[in-house]
């Protein structure tokens, strides 16, 4: 007789306490002697929100896996389509190569670092490209030219099914050119995401119109198989022939949330998206159905979703609101942490030199700065913080103060006047960099250096600019963004400081100017949080949020009420951070939003119920 | 079915909307005017739980007409005040480096 140990090589055991933790085994059976029960830890799925793309749109192709998937053209709110490709790397968005050229309602294949996008319009195409994991290079085009269709496979071994232009038509590609392979048995004018699994073992399930028919492919000739519960077309798909997933999609008039899983027999309908939508992106991963990713499409704007099957609980990031400030306030400075925070100056009138300390509910008035702070900087923690310049509704200033918990105490000055600066660090060892000297008018490039008792002059960046904002230790800093005067030019490029020299860093997804948005106690995990990003379709309020890690920023979850010139904590980490006040249209803010980011928690064990 | 449903509420701090919240439908607020009061705006997913975060947070449902109307009109007083910021001999750059360029018209989606 064989043994469940035999079977799945877990020994059924007799324990005073359940396991958890990473003790826990998905499908361990064991005996609970304190609650007298047989217990086992069991997989179950659930969506959770990913990060958002950088550019929202719809009709965009998809491949790769839930960790490393690529986002492909695709066909923007406003009437204009992209050739922009975003790469996810399991937390965020950052921006890929660009197609040669623009597509959308087209078809993918491939992972993030070998992938192939084909077909696309109106007007139909017949193009083919590979990706490399950096740029996009021409490739041997379809034989039929076509649109809304669908992809599935390798970048050397790829599929395109049906669409409008061949509707019943499928194409192989070889790593080079494409053949005729076999015709489906119902042919679909848009099959866009229908397609799953590989060229040798593909399976096709929904389509236009309205379509539940299902079909598998094993490389010469499509066979029927089991119906979909609910028809629908333009959905998202993973998985393989015998075990898949398929979600969203469009039925008569509306979006769809609907999520039916492939077990190789069945479909069964499991929990649904959080958010309908068709004409969406997802991955080409032949896995099964314990993973998958969503995202973009008519009705997900920039929204991400992932699927998993597992014993854990996972938790997505997200900002909710925290306690109102006691006035609306913009142009002013943070320090501190999310539960210790500490926001001083701004440029609201009556507000200029107010402090305010938050215990992670609650702000609650304190002292006075000792100089009106308008578009100062800050830096430290909520007992230990340093003010850098700022002036009256704004201008710019040498002088600098210290926070003790309590009260203000004027510092030696700054080598020079600014306002609008980058601050980080700490009160025994700060810097301040970039900003605007009014007079004489001029964006400033200079930084220096924080010892506690006065300030010396440091290298030069590499670009001047205001509205910068810097993150991470006098020793190890960045900053980025920024805009520069009178030209207007606004940057997106971060610049690392090694405690005595800049050097040119990435540059964000969202080019825009920062004011104080920026947070971060290390350098390696730096937020980029709201700002001004008039200069491009975000606005000048933005809610787009992003986080860089000193090689790549990628995006992550977007506040709720964008805002330019609010501020961070300051010493915020890459699982929590704090924005406040802040300007939205013409209206300063008193709001609050606080950032946690992901969780992941054993799930607990579930009893056997012989009854 | 529509993709959001929009209304206004009075941002009340901690606790007005919560992660979970955040996680289980879209929110993005604007801000707004209703001819007397600033007033916040609120674009929400149209799902159970988003219905149920307005009506919860006491919020009065608008059609996307009527919210988009409210944030114009708070474009339209931020625009004006703009245009009436003046200082004498001040040249348009110098303008927009102290106050910060025109507001444009914000597109509630």
């Amino acid at each position: 007789m064989s043994t469940y140990e035999n079977l799945k090589g877990l020994k059924v055991k007799y324990l005073s306490a359940d396991t958890s933790g990473d003790r826990a085994q998905e499908g361990e059976l064991f005996y609970n002697s304190s609650d007298f029960k047989l217990k086992s830890h069991i997989a179950v799925g659930a969506w959770s929100a990913g990060s958002i793309l950088t550019t929202a749109r719809t009709a965009t192709a998809g491949a790769g896996t839930q960790t490393a998937a690529l986002a492909i053209g695709g066909y923007l709110p406003a009437p204009s389509t992209t050739a922009l490709t975003e790469e996810y790397n399991g937390v965020g968005w950052s921006t890929g190569g660009s197609l040669n050229v623009v597509s959308y309602s087209h078809g993918a294949a491939g992972t993030q670092t070998a992938g192939l996008e084909f077909a696309g319009g109106p007007p139909n195409k017949a193009t083919t490209e590979e990706y490399d994991g950096s740029s996009w290079t021409e490739s041997g085009d379809l034989a039929n030219a076509r649109r809304d269709t669908c992809g599935t496979g390798t970048q050397t071994a790829a599929l395109c099914i049906g669409g409008t232009g061949d509707t019943d038509a499928t194409e192989e590609y070889g790593g080079d050119s494409w053949t005729a392979g076999g015709n489906l048995n119902t042919a679909r004018p848009k099959s866009g995401g229908s397609g799953l699994g590989l060229q040798t073992a593909a399976l096709l399930a929904g389509g236009s119109s309205y379509q539940a028919n299902v079909e598998a492919y094993n490389g010469t000739s499509w066979t029927e198989g089991a119906n979909l519960n609910t028809g629908r077309e333009a959905v998202g798909s993973s998985g393989n022939q015998g075990s898949a997933l398929i979600f969203g999609g469009y039925v008569p008039g509306a979006a769809s949330a609907l999520v039916e899983s492939w077990d190789g027999t069945t479909w069964s309908e499991i929990q649904n998206l959080t958010t309908a939508r068709y004409e969406l992106g997802s991955g080409v991963d032949s896995t099964g159905n314990t993973t998958a990713i969503g995202f973009a499409g008519t009705g997900g704007a920039a929204l991400t979703e992932e699927w998993n099957v597992s014993t854990n609980s996972i938790t997505a990031g997200a900002w909710a609101s925290g306690g109102n400030l006691p006035a609306v306030n913009n142009g002013l400075a943070g320090a501190g942490t999310q539960t210790a925070a500490l926001a001083f100056g701004s440029r609201t009138p009556g507000q200029t030199q107010k402090t305010n300390e938050y215990n992670g509910s609650s702000w609650t008035a304190s002292n006075d700065i000792n100089y009106a702070a308008g578009n100062s900087a800050g830096l430290g923690t909520q007992t230990a913080a340093v003010s850098i310049g700022g002036g009256d509704g704004g201008a710019s200033n040498n002088a600098s103060s210290s926070y003790n918990g309590t009260s203000w105490t004027s510092n030696n000055t700054l080598n020079g006047a600014r306002s609008l600066a980058g601050g980080a660090g700490t009160d025994a060892a700060g810097l301040a960099n970039g900003g605007f000297a009014n007079p004489p008018g001029a964006v400033l490039n200079t930084s220096e250096h924080w010892d506690s008792t006065s300030w010396t002059t440091s290298n030069n960046m590499n670009t001047a600019r205001m509205g910068c904002s810097s993150a991470g230790t006098q020793a190890n800093a960045v900053t980025f963004g920024g805009i520069d005067y009178p030209a207007g030019t606004f940057y997106a490029n971060a610049e690392d400081y090694n405690g005595s020299t800049w050097t040119n860093g990435s540059s964000m997804n969202a080019v825009r100017n920062m004011y104080n948005g920026g947070d971060g106690v290390a350098a390696s995990a730096a937020w980029a949080i709201g700002g001004d990003a008039s200069s491009n379709p975000l606005g000048s309020d933005t809610t787009f949020v992003e986080l860089y890690n000193e090689t790549v920023w990628v995006t992550q979850p977007p506040l709720a009420t964008g805002r330019r010139s609010g501020a961070t904590s300051k010493h915020g980490t890459s699982s929590a951070t704090l924005f406040f006040g802040g300007r939205n249209g013409n209206s300063d803010k008193n709001l609050t939003e606080e950032f946690t980011g992901e969780t992941v928690a054993t799930g607990s064990a579930k009893s056997i119920d012989f009854d | 079915m529509a993709l959001f449903i929009y209304g206004t509420a009075t941002n009340t701090g901690k606790g007005f909307f919560t992660h979970e919240d955040r996680r289980n439908f879209f929110l993005r607020g604007y801000s707004g005017h209703d001819g007397s009061n600033p007033i916040d705006v609120w674009v929400v997913g149209n799902n159970e739980k988003g219905a149920l975060w307005l009506a919860e947070a006491s919020g009065t449902e608008k059609t996307k007409v009527e919210a988009q109307a409210l944030v114009k009109a708070a474009d339209d007083i931020a625009r004006t005040a703009w245009d009436n910021n003046d200082v004498d001999g001040e040249s348009a750059d110098e303008k927009v480096a102290r106050i910060g360029s025109k507001p444009g018209f914000i597109s509630i989606p």
